[in-house]
């Protein structure tokens, strides 16, 4: 388990890199093909949703079809276009067989992804401690806390 | 001459050169064959695409209104006994002074659709047939109206207080009236910010028994947002009208969105609806849309239950699920975007859907027509907001009456 608190500590403001304007959403590793976290700063828009695409396009090779965590904890915000560019993030996932899974993301996304009915596509969880305890120690068969067959 | 003759030659005169008039001759013809069936001086007043004001129609001018000639060419739909006449749908009368005519203020209604008030000059005791002349030729202007306003500028020019965004421009042309009724039922639709809305879109049609509904939300309020959901409502009746049911109807949106914009680029929440007006069974299906309320008996009963499948465009996958619900004779439907209930005003406090709901149910206990009940909802979200909408806000209601037939006609 690798150290994600000190990025946590930053919520409510995107991270933006050294003496530029850029939006940085930060990385952090677990060992190769195994995980990667992507925590998402401040809002994800239409402005920041092309950042989130660059992240996670640098980190195909690295995971090499393990799990991709998008830890939306620090999250303001989340507009269409953002919600529009993490289904695209599935859809890359479900391709690459790499496995996506959403970290506590906050009250007001989890109300849309429930009233679109993403909720039981994508796999939500409450904590990144929960995923990070869950893709360090996988379950043998498969994933436990996934809904049940959509109905 | 009888006055049924009178009444009969104004009609059949005015029909008969309307065929070779544009909107603009149309005062000027009405004021002639009016004189046929005895009525004084007319005046067309319509109202604009918000209903806040009515605007005299004069056929002079770029927008047709100019030259008023010493009458008001704007009169508030909230504070003039005209206004007045317009929001309830009735007839009122202004008497005048000793000697002069007094000033009949009849509905303009398209069907149901109210467009605008004509004014008539005509003794304050004039009898009913007279009367009966003032409604006939209001509806006989109803018709010419909307005959010769989908080709005139000078029609959009006057019904407009402001400029017009080109996504809002868009959607306009598609949408349906915003009021049908029958005898079995009433549909009625409001869609806010009139001039700038851009995502939203809604859509009914009739066809035998069956009133087919829709709700269109499409993602940002841009003009690709006016495209997506133009894309989406164009689909839906191409398919519709091919006899397509309604969880394969928006299967088949779906790929026609991802056609033109490619996956996961553009989408649309939804809910498609049928209603059968004679069992009053409604059916339909959820597209990752807010669910539709229901009010029975004057209070909240519930929003509608249905798993929702993922928005049109974004290719999930998911199974569409058709529900169903049978209504109950004067059963309201609430469709609506979240525009509506997530408006907020300048302290962050959201309009919500409680706040929604009761005032559907408080303005129709008080008596009000459906379409009017909409117009003061609709102002009020947008005083809620300071008069400016950041989102699109859409909500399209229908009542079913059942076996009550209950008309929505001028008292």
């Amino acid at each position: 388990m690798t150290q994600h608190g000190d990025q946590a500590g930053q919520a409510g403001r995107s991270r933006r890199a050294e003496g530029t304007d850029e939006v940085v959403f930060p990385v952090e590793y677990g060992e190769p093909g195994r995980w990667a976290v992507v925590h998402v700063h401040g809002p994800l828009d239409y402005h920041t949703a092309s950042v989130l695409d660059a992240t996670v396009a640098r980190l195909w090779d690295f995971l090499a079809g393990g799990h991709l965590v998008l830890d939306l904890s620090p999250m303001t915000f989340c507009d269409s276009s953002g919600l529009s560019r993490i289904i695209t993030v599935f859809h890359q996932c479900r391709e690459r067989g790499v496995n996506l899974l959403l970290a506590a993301p906050p009250p007001s996304l989890r109300r849309i992804l429930a009233l679109t009915g993403l909720d039981r596509v994508l796999q939500i969880r409450d904590s990144l401690h929960q995923v990070l305890t869950e893709v360090d120690d996988p379950p043998a068969d498969g994933d436990p806390d996934r809904s049940g067959s959509p109905g | 001459m009888s006055a049924q003759c009178g009444t009969t030659r104004m009609l059949a005169g005015l029909l008969a050169a309307s065929h070779l008039a544009a909107l603009e001759q149309v005062p000027a013809l009405v004021g002639e064959h009016a004189a046929h069936a005895g009525l004084g001086e007319v005046l067309i007043y319509v109202a604009d695409l918000q209903q806040q004001v009515l605007r005299l129609l004069t056929g002079h001018g770029k927008d047709a209104g100019e030259d008023a000639g010493g009458e008001p060419a704007e009169l508030r739909i909230d504070t003039t006994l005209a206004g007045r006449g317009f929001q309830e749908t009735r007839v009122l009368v202004r008497a005048a002074s000793p000697g002069r005519a007094a000033h009949w203020w009849v509905p303009i209604l398209d069907g149901t659709e109210r467009m605008g008030m004509l004014r008539v000059n005509a003794p304050a005791d004039a009898g009913e047939a007279q009367v009966e002349d003032m409604r006939a030729l209001a509806s006989l202007v109803a018709l010419l109206m909307v005959s010769k306003r989908s080709h005139s500028d000078s029609y959009a020019r006057l019904t407009r207080t402001r400029p017009m965004h080109v996504a809002a421009e868009m959607q306009w042309t598609l949408m349906p009236p915003l009021t049908f009724a029958n005898t079995g039922m009433v549909i009625s639709a409001a869609m806010e910010p009139a001039y700038e809305v851009g995502g939203d879109a809604f859509d009914y049609a009739i066809a035998g028994d069956v009133a087919h509904l829709g709700i269109f939300d499409a993602m940002g309020h841009d003009v690709s947002a006016g495209l997506t959901a133009s894309l989406a409502l164009a689909a839906c009746r191409n398919n519709r009208r091919q006899g397509v049911d309604l969880a394969t109807n928006t299967e088949k949106i779906e790929e026609t969105l991802i056609g033109e914009f490619g996956r996961s680029t553009r989408y649309v929440t939804a809910i498609l609806a049928d209603l059968d007006t004679t069992t009053g069974v409604l059916t339909w299906v959820n597209r990752g849309h807010h669910p539709p309320v229901v009010i029975r008996g004057g209070r909240w009963t519930t929003s509608l239950a249905c798993p929702p499948a993922h928005p049109m465009g974004l290719a999930l996958g998911l199974p569409v699920t058709l529900c169903r619900e049978q209504l109950q004779p004067g059963d309201r439907v609430l469709l609506y975007t979240d525009g509506i209930t997530e408006a907020r005003s300048a302290q962050g406090r959201e309009f919500g859907l409680n706040r929604f709901v009761d005032f559907i149910i408080r303005h129709t206990a008080d008596g009000l027509p459906v379409p009017e009940t909409l117009r003061r909802l609709i102002h009020s979200v947008l005083d809620y907001h300071d008069g400016r909408l950041q989102d699109d806000a859409t909500v399209l209601l229908t009542e079913w009456h059942g076996t009550a037939h209950h008309q929505l006609t001028m008292t």
